[in-house]
C-alpha cells in the first residue's frame, strides 16, 4: 500500500502536470530545463513525511523554486509555452489574428512577475489571492502585476492589429 | 474578433510535457513508494521498550555511582583561636603598679570565634 504522501503528490501531478509544465516553461524558457525542474521538485517533495493541507499551491511553489534555480545557469532560452510557436496559429482557424510566435514574444516582453501572474491566472485557474499566497506577496501587488501585464498585452495587440 | 488577452491566450494550444518526463516521474514515484515500504514506522512497543531500558540503565548507573564514590569526611570543627594581648603605654604602667595587695599584672584575654 502506498503512503498518503505519495498518493497525494501523485494526484496533484496527474491533475496539474500540464499546468506545472506550462508554468515551468514560462519561467525557464527552456522545455528540457522545465522538465528537469518538475522532476527535481517531485523528488524533493517525495522525501517529505508530511505535506501541507493545501498541497497544489505548495507543489507549484516547489516547481517555481526549482525552475528559478535552473534559470540562474546560463543557457540560451527561446522555448515557448505554446505548441508550435513558429506556426501562425498552428494552422487552425483562430478567433484572432495573432500567431503563437507573436503571442510568445509579447508574453516575454512582460516582466517576469507580470508573465507569471498572467500564466497562473489564465491557464492554472488560480485566483489572485492564491497567486499572492503562492508567491508570498500582498494581494494588491499581484493584482497590480496582473492589471499591468494585461494592459501591456492589449497595447501590443492593438499595435499589431 | 476577440480582444481580451486572457481569452486569446486560452485559444492557443499549449506545449505538452514529453513522454520522457512522464517516465521519469513515474519511476520517481515507484522508487519513493519502495523506499517508504522499507522504512516502516517503528511500532509503539519498541519505543516503550527503549524508553524503559534507558530508564533502568540510568537508575543502575546512578546507584552504582553513589556506592562507588566515598562520602567526604566530615569537616573538623574549627578550633577556637585565643589571643592574649599585653597592654602597653600608660595603661601598662597603671597595670604594672596596682595596689600593693595586687602586685600581679592583670592579663587581657580576647576570644574570637572563627567563622
Amino acid at each position: 500500500m502506498n503512503s498518503p504522501v505519495t498518493e497525494r503528490l501523485r494526484a496533484v501531478y496527474v491533475e496539474s502536470r500540464q499546468s506545472l509544465y506550462t508554468y515551468a516553461v514560462s519561467i525557464t524558457r527552456q522545455r528540457e530545463a522545465a522538465e528537469d525542474a518538475i522532476h527535481r521538485a517531485f523528488q524533493q517533495l517525495l522525501r517529505h513525511d508530511t505535506l501541507p493541507a493545501d498541497l497544489r499551491p505548495y507543489v507549484f511553489r516547489c516547481v517555481r523554486n526549482a525552475a528559478l534555480d535552473d534559470l540562474r545557469r546560463a543557457r540560451v532560452r527561446t522555448d515557448s509555452i505554446f505548441d508550435g510557436a513558429s506556426d501562425p496559429a498552428g494552422g487552425v482557424a483562430q478567433p484572432h489574428a495573432f500567431s503563437t510566435a507573436e503571442l510568445n514574444q509579447w508574453l516575454h516582453q512582460l516582466s517576469p512577475d507580470e508573465r507569471e501572474t498572467i500564466i497562473l491566472k489564465t491557464y492554472e485557474t488560480f485566483t489572485l489571492q492564491e497567486i499572492a499566497d503562492l508567491r508570498g506577496v500582498p494581494l494588491a501587488t499581484v493584482a497590480s502585476w496582473h492589471r499591468r501585464g494585461l494592459a501591456k498585452l492589449k497595447t501590443m495587440m492593438a499595435h499589431e492589429a | 474578433m476577440m480582444n481580451d488577452p486572457e481569452q486569446i491566450l486560452r485559444t492557443i494550444r499549449l506545449a505538452a510535457p514529453s513522454a520522457a518526463l512522464e517516465q521519469r516521474i513515474q519511476s520517481t514515484f515507484a522508487e519513493a513508494a519502495q523506499s517508504r515500504r522499507k522504512r516502516r514506522p517503528i511500532p509503539v512497543w519498541r519505543w516503550v521498550g527503549w524508553i524503559g531500558a534507558t530508564g533502568i540503565a540510568a537508575t543502575v548507573i546512578f546507584h552504582a555511582t553513589r556506592t562507588i564514590t566515598p562520602n567526604p569526611p566530615a569537616a573538623a570543627a574549627p578550633a577556637a583561636i585565643q589571643c592574649e594581648i599585653e597592654s602597653r603605654g600608660p595603661l601598662r604602667l597603671l597595670l604594672l603598679e596596682p595596689p600593693a595587695r595586687e602586685r600581679m599584672p592583670p592579663r587581657f584575654s580576647v576570644s574570637v570565634s572563627t567563622p
